[in-house]
C-alpha cells in the first residue's frame, strides 16, 4: 500500500523498460540554439498552441515499456493512500489490481495485452529524457 | 487549478527520480506517430508528447507532415551507432520521496541529489 501526505506519484512497471539515450549532447544543444525560433514561429503559424518558446522539446532519450500503470496523489492537504498489485504476463502485457484507495487518487493502467510487441522493445514511453529549450 | 491535475502532479512528482519527463498520457496517437524517438520536436501538454517533426529526418518526410509540412530546416546529422546509449530500466515501482510503502518490493523512491 502506497500513502502519501501530500502530493505524490507512481508509475509501476511489470516488465523492464527499454531506454535510449544521447551520449554526447552538444550538438544538440547547438542544433537547438540554431532552430529552436523558426520552430517556434511554426507552430505559432499552425496554431498548436505552444505559448512560450521554452516549451518546446528536443527529444534527446526516451525509455520505451510494454506495460505501465500510474497514479497521482493531486490533493497537497489531504493524506491519501491506494494499494497496487501487478502482475506481469509473459507476452510483455500486465494485469493491474487496484484497492483499498482512499482520498483523491486519480489512477489509470495500459490495456491486458501489451502496447506493442515487447520483440520490437518500443511499445511506449513513460517518460522521456529531453532536453527543454531555454 | 492547473497545477492540481493529475498530469502535471505526475511530472513534477516523478522528475527527480532524473528518468525525464513523466508522461501521464504515455501512449501515442497511431495516426500521427508509433512511437516518441530520438530527434523528435514536440511539447508536451496534458501530459501527452505532441510530435512536430523528427529532425534525424529530412525536412519534407512524410512522417513530418502529420501536423502539416514544417518549413525547411537542415537535417540533424547524428550518428546513431555512436552517440545512443541503449540501456535497461528496471523493472518495479517507481514513487515520489514523500510517499510511504508498506508490504511492496522492487520500488525506486524518488530521492534528492543529496540523499
Amino acid at each position: 500500500m502506497y500513502k502519501s501526505k501530500g502530493r505524490g506519484a507512481l508509475l509501476s512497471l511489470p516488465h523492464d523498460g527499454h531506454r535510449k539515450d544521447v551520449m554526447r549532447t552538444k550538438m544538440y544543444e547547438d542544433y537547438i540554439r540554431d532552430n529552436v525560433v523558426s520552430w517556434f514561429e511554426w507552430s505559432k503559424k499552425m496554431r498548436l498552441g505552444v505559448e512560450r518558446m521554452e516549451d518546446l522539446i528536443l527529444v534527446t532519450g526516451c525509455t520505451l515499456v510494454t506495460s505501465w500503470a500510474a497514479a497521482a496523489f493531486v490533493d497537497q492537504s489531504q493524506e491519501a493512500e491506494i494499494s497496487l498489485a501487478a502482475q506481469a504476463l509473459s507476452n510483455g502485457g500486465g494485469r493491474f489490481y487496484w484497492s483499498r484507495i482512499r482520498g483523491n487518487v486519480p489512477r489509470h493502467n495500459s490495456p491486458l495485452d501489451p502496447v506493442r510487441s515487447p520483440r520490437c522493445q518500443c511499445s511506449f514511453l513513460p517518460c522521456t529524457d529531453s532536453y527543454l529549450v531555454l | 487549478m492547473p497545477g492540481d491535475q493529475p498530469y502535471n502532479v505526475y511530472r513534477e512528482q516523478l522528475s527527480p527520480l532524473y528518468h525525464g519527463n513523466a508522461l501521464w498520457e504515455p501512449s501515442p496517437i497511431r495516426r500521427f506517430y508509433d512511437q516518441v524517438s530520438i530527434g523528435d520536436v514536440g511539447y508536451i501538454d496534458e501530459g501527452f508528447f505532441h510530435r512536430m517533426f523528427n529532425v534525424t529526418l529530412e525536412w519534407n518526410d512524410d512522417s513530418n507532415k502529420k501536423l502539416g509540412e514544417p518549413d525547411y530546416y537542415k537535417r540533424l546529422d547524428d550518428d546513431p551507432f555512436n552517440n545512443i546509449r541503449e540501456s535497461t530500466l528496471a523493472k518495479g515501482e517507481y514513487y515520489s520521496r514523500n510517499m510511504s510503502l508498506q508490504d511492496n518490493t522492487d520500488n525506486h523512491h524518488a530521492k534528492e541529489p543529496r540523499e
